[in-house]
């Protein structure tokens, strides 16, 4: 026969108080309280003071624009389409061209330095594109063999006049500048946009703000972490 | 664990090996004082894959003297044109560099050469570069001074 339970067990010596909560129930109960305070100010905090970025943050929920232009993906040539957010990838995506002797070569190396200073589980979450805003002198294995010598990324050729629609859906515009004697060269805008797992316009930084690197890999960090 | 850049110690002992082996300069042959010599620190070609025909050289200059140096010229062997450029952003924000016909080292100054300011640029590459290999560039300024340097190439 089971025991009787004690609610049952009357008449009696009265029954001593019940013990009183061990001290450590209580102690947990009252930093379970805390923390759960804790957590919705900092859940407050959130949603009224984002993430202070390095970078120029988008307003929450900015969608990228998708692209599509040709790429050389394993060893060939081939249509590459930009799918913001698509296999949960984040992208970092900036705009030039490979006959860009200075701003160009040093963002891949910038972008390259900070995404590798990243844990290695985020790392590989983190593709970069490089976008051509010099389609006719830019072939998509000239400006593979751009992207790749400086680390790892894709570098999209996309023809006018849909390059032009491209640049203008990112807020990017660049021109032809003759050079007395010489080549011509493109002036552009010469921002590096992050876009998270999701398909966001997570933040921007300006050329000038990539030589920080340990900054830049705080925000690529942050968005890879919270898609 | 990150890791932050840090500059390759081989690659910081090649380029103060370089720049301890610089000939500096020779004072432009004019009579009176021997000017003191321009001086460079950091030197360094951009090195670029061997497809790309166009780089850049920054570095520091040092102008030891009480008189503004005007550099308006630059050679190499190396390329097709060297050129003196400047850096501008206009005001819709696009940014490029266009030729000058000169850039001044100020009197017991210096002149920074960047990315993102005046620098000199390499168009039309006779050869690929190699990273750790040098490449000599010769300044000359508006009173006929030449001043060479050396400048190894160095990966960003
Ligand atoms: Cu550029």
């Amino acid at each position: 026969m089971p025991p009787a339970s004690p609610a049952t067990e009357a008449p009696g010596p009265p029954a001593p108080a019940p013990p009183a909560r061990p001290w450590y129930v209580s102690a947990g109960l009252a930093l379970a309280a805390v923390a759960l305070l804790l957590g919705l100010a900092w859940g407050m905090a959130r949603l009224r003071s984002p993430y202070p970025f390095y970078g120029t943050a988008y307003p929450a929920g900015t969608l990228a624009a998708p692209f599509r232009g040709v790429a050389v993906q394993g060893g060939q040539a081939r249509p590459f389409a930009f799918t913001p957010g698509q296999g949960g990838q984040a992208t970092a995506l900036f705009f030039g061209f490979t006959h860009c002797a200075s701003i160009c070569p040093l963002s891949l190396s910038y972008l390259n330095k900070a995404r590798a200073g990243l844990p290695p589980e985020l790392r590989s979450r983190l593709q970069i594109v490089l976008v051509s805003v010099d389609p006719a002198r830019d072939t998509p294995a000239r400006l593979n063999e751009y992207v790749r010598y400086f680390g790892t990324g894709a570098g999209v050729r996309i023809p006018e006049p849909a390059l032009g629609r491209v640049a203008r859906a990112y807020g990017v515009a660049y021109e032809k500048a003759e050079l007395q004697g010489a080549a011509y060269q493109i002036n552009h805008t010469t921002a590096t946009y992050l876009i998270d797992a999701r398909g966001r316009l997570r933040v921007l930084w300006d050329y000038t703000q990539l030589p920080q690197v340990a900054r830049v890999q705080a925000d690529l960090q942050h968005v890879l972490e919270t898609p | 664990m990150p890791q932050f850049p840090t500059p390759h110690p081989a690659r910081l002992a090649l380029l103060a090996a370089v720049l301890a082996l610089l000939p500096g300069c020779r004072p432009a042959p004019q009579a009176g004082a021997a000017r003191p010599a321009l001086t460079v620190q950091a030197a360094r070609v951009v090195a670029v894959p061997p497809g790309v025909k166009d780089t850049s050289v920054f570095g520091t200059l040092r102008n030891p003297g009480a008189r503004p140096l005007r550099l308006t010229g630059v050679q190499t062997g190396a390329a097709d044109h060297a050129m003196l450029m400047v850096t501008r952003t206009d005001a819709r924000g696009l940014t490029g560099m266009a030729v000058t016909g000169a850039l001044t080292v100020p009197a017991g100054g210096e002149l920074v050469l960047s990315d993102t300011g005046d620098h000199i640029m390499l168009m039309g590459l006779r050869a690929p570069l190699r990273e750790g290999e040098t490449v000599a560039l010769t300044l000359t300024d508006d009173a006929g001074g030449t001043h060479t340097l050396q400048a190894p190439v160095v990966k960003p």
